[in-house]
């Protein structure tokens, strides 16, 4: 090798580490936090070069243990400001952005701009407010090949159950979260019930909660809807622990759902997959699987969750099992 | 001038001065850079501590500074009007009136301004329907029909208040309008104080250059007629300034309950029931109890308390000490 090719060789090495060395030093510091942070860490976390840079997190255990810590191991020993901290509080952490959801913007966003923080708020609440939302962040961070990829991933799963052949008669299906106190229904304008539609059900409540949360729902309007299908959420446990309570209830033996066995507990792993986290896309692929068993037979939920899992967060097959599989609640198959 | 009222305008005097210093430490305690004061050190070599106080705690104090005063001068002339040392500006449903006004400016997106238009004509419009329903009452004198009135205007505006965040957007209108009704001053910045301060101000001075007025209201009905040509009128005229004080500042800040029973109660103690001296003092210590109380809600935990909730466990436990050790002194004479 001639002199020049090699100065020219070891010149190239020199310039390149001073820009990986400046690049690393210029890796921006992110906060994340306020109400429903679970929801903005998992999407966060689903871009493998932002795991690094997140420097604060507030609390994101709904109860049945803390999935980052799995994805990103160290996850725990981060900074956890109160879900509920003030923009002083907050401010103290000086990252370079924060992201927070949507709604935090009034009471805690608005501050911290004001400071001159770089905020990123986040909606996450529908299919298409994920497909915006990961646009958004992939677009913030130089990240837009990832952010397609998981946008894609999501396309093809939601299209995969709307093309599937519908039953001929639509099933009448309920979702209830158990509590001690009773059932419950979500209002129209939740994911649970757009999941049940795109999945080929009709959502027997829609219309009857009008209100901005969780709505009560006596036996009786039960037994008026008489539903072919209930599907029962527990957040903080075993969700097919809470079909069974309502299977053997007195006051529910006259439903449909419940004289057919057609009671599910909700699917889970650390969280439940009704919610408008990234797992919505599990949940949606589950009720289609009980609503139209007839034309899911080729989904099997657990290898579903498999890719999910190793796609977003790279868990790998033996973690999978060992970690996530072990944690699944509710009636996964 | 009688020695009582020299010695009562030094006290105010002195009062002043005291709440001045103060409130100078408040604004300089917050959670920012550490638990504690900032110092002068902080403040010229953090930008980011200098921008805090400049951007967020002056505003903050300033707007609770301005709250207080209000509130606790309408709670005065409210205990006069009425006789009754148990109301306050929250008496007659015109908080919740306020509230409701509000509350419906900020689901049609009407701006600042209308918001505070629509809390005034909220305010106005349970006034008049408290001192309407009042005169149907065939029970009880004046003051009473006005209480039972209050209660029942009361009750209505609070449960129109419940019905409309129940079937609130959660997404986008229920945490606005939650948090606003739980009082707090984190979202104030200063262009919003600019109408509520000029409404305030005039309320305060008409109110002020009324003191002597209000005090002879204290007095039984014969007398007050025998000295006030026409007391209905001037009752009249003092609770549409009240009220008029109570709209602008509850548009920026919720509904913060508590000062107003509290505060004139306390000058009542330092000044004696001598309105000369009383309705200024309930400005000044209406300030104080108000910036201490915002203080406490800012930086007491990493968390932001809302400010409603602060003022209700002072006010409630200052005035369970007041009515257990030291006697009312507003009474019919």
């Amino acid at each position: 090798m001639n002199k020049k090719l090699q100065l020219g060789i070891a010149l190239f090495l020199v310039i390149a580490s001073v820009f990986m060395i400046w690049g690393e030093s210029k890796q921006q510091t992110i906060v994340l936090g306020g109400k429903a942070v679970v929801m903005v860490a998992d999407v966060v976390y689903a871009f493998p070069e932002l795991r690094n840079s997140v420097i604060a997190i507030a609390g994101t255990d709904q109860g049945l243990g803390s999935f980052l810590e799995l994805v990103s191991p160290g996850f725990l020993s981060k900074p956890q400001p109160d879900r509920n901290a003030s923009v002083e509080t907050y401010a103290g952490y000086k990252p370079d952005i924060f992201i927070f959801k949507s709604t935090m913007k009034p009471t805690l966003g608005k501050g911290l701009e004001d400071l001159g923080f770089k905020v990123l708020y986040l909606d996450l609440e529908s299919p298409e407010d994920y497909y915006k939302d990961i646009t958004a962040l992939g677009k913030l961070f130089g990240l837009e090949a990832r952010a397609n990829a998981l946008i894609q991933y999501y396309k093809r799963k939601v299209s995969f159950v709307q093309n599937l052949k519908k039953p001929d008669k639509l099933p009448k299906v309920l979702v209830v979260q158990y509590t001690a106190d009773g059932l419950m229904v979500p209002p129209d304008s939740w994911i649970q019930t757009r999941m049940i539609a795109m999945a080929g059900g009709i959502p027997i409540w829609k219309g009857s909660n009008p209100g901005s949360g969780w709505a009560k729902v006596s036996p009786e309007q039960l037994q008026a809807w008489n539903p072919d299908i209930m599907l029962v959420i527990n957040y903080r446990e075993d969700a097919k622990l809470a079909a069974q309570k309502i299977m053997k209830d007195n006051a529910y033996k006259a439903i449909n759902a419940i004289k057919t066995g057609k009671v599910f507990g909700f699917a889970q792993d650390f969280y439940s997959w009704d919610q408008p986290d990234t797992r919505w896309i599990l949940g949606l692929l589950w009720v289609a699987k009980i609503i139209n068993p007839e034309n899911t037979q080729t989904v099997q939920i657990r290898e579903e969750a498999f890719e999910f899992f190793n796609y977003f967060y790279g868990i790998d097959r033996s973690a999978f099992e060992e970690k996530i599989a072990i944690k699944f609640g509710g009636s996964i198959e | 001038m009688n020695s009582t009222v020299k010695t009562n305008r030094v006290k105010l005097f002195l009062i002043t001065c005291i709440a001045g210093v103060v409130i100078i430490a408040l604004t300089l305690w917050g959670r920012y850079p550490k638990p504690g004061l900032l110092t002068l050190n902080d403040i010229l070599h953090d930008e980011l501590a200098l921008r805090m106080f400049i951007l967020i705690r002056v505003p903050r104090m300033v707007a609770a500074l301005l709250l207080g005063a209000v509130l606790g001068l309408s709670g005065c002339v409210f205990q006069y009007v009425f006789a009754n040392p148990l109301v306050d500006s929250g008496f007659l449903g015109v908080s919740q009136g306020a509230g409701l006004g509000s509350i419906i400016a900020m689901l049609a997106g009407f701006p600042f301004t209308l918001q505070i238009g629509c809390a005034f004509a909220g305010a106005l419009l349970s006034l008049a329907l408290s001192i309407l329903l009042a005169k149907y009452i065939r029970f009880g004198g004046l003051i009473l029909r006005l209480v039972l009135a209050g209660i029942a205007v009361s009750s209505v505006l609070s449960a129109l208040i419940s019905l409309i965040k129940f079937t609130a957007d959660p997404l986008r209108q229920l945490p606005e309008i939650t948090y606003w009704l739980m009082g707090g001053l984190s979202g104030v910045r200063l262009p919003m104080l600019v109408l509520p301060s000029i409404i305030a101000g005039i309320s305060c001075l008409v109110l002020i250059s009324l003191r002597w007025q209000i005090g002879l209201l204290a007095l039984d009905d014969r007398a007050v007629r025998s000295l006030i040509k026409n007391p209905f009128v001037l009752r009249i005229v003092l609770l549409a300034f009240a009220v008029a004080g109570t709209a602008a500042v509850t548009a920026y800040a919720g509904i913060v309950a508590w000062a107003g029973l509290i505060v004139p109660h306390i000058a009542r103690i330092v000044f004696g029931a001598e309105t000369r001296s009383t309705v200024p003092a309930s400005i000044v210590l209406g300030s104080m109890f108000m910036a201490v109380c915002d203080t406490l809600a800012r930086s007491l935990f990493p968390i932001e308390l809302p400010l409603g909730i602060v003022t209700a466990l002072a006010g409630a436990a200052s005035f369970t000490v007041l009515l257990v050790f030291i006697p009312i002194k507003v009474e019919r004479g």
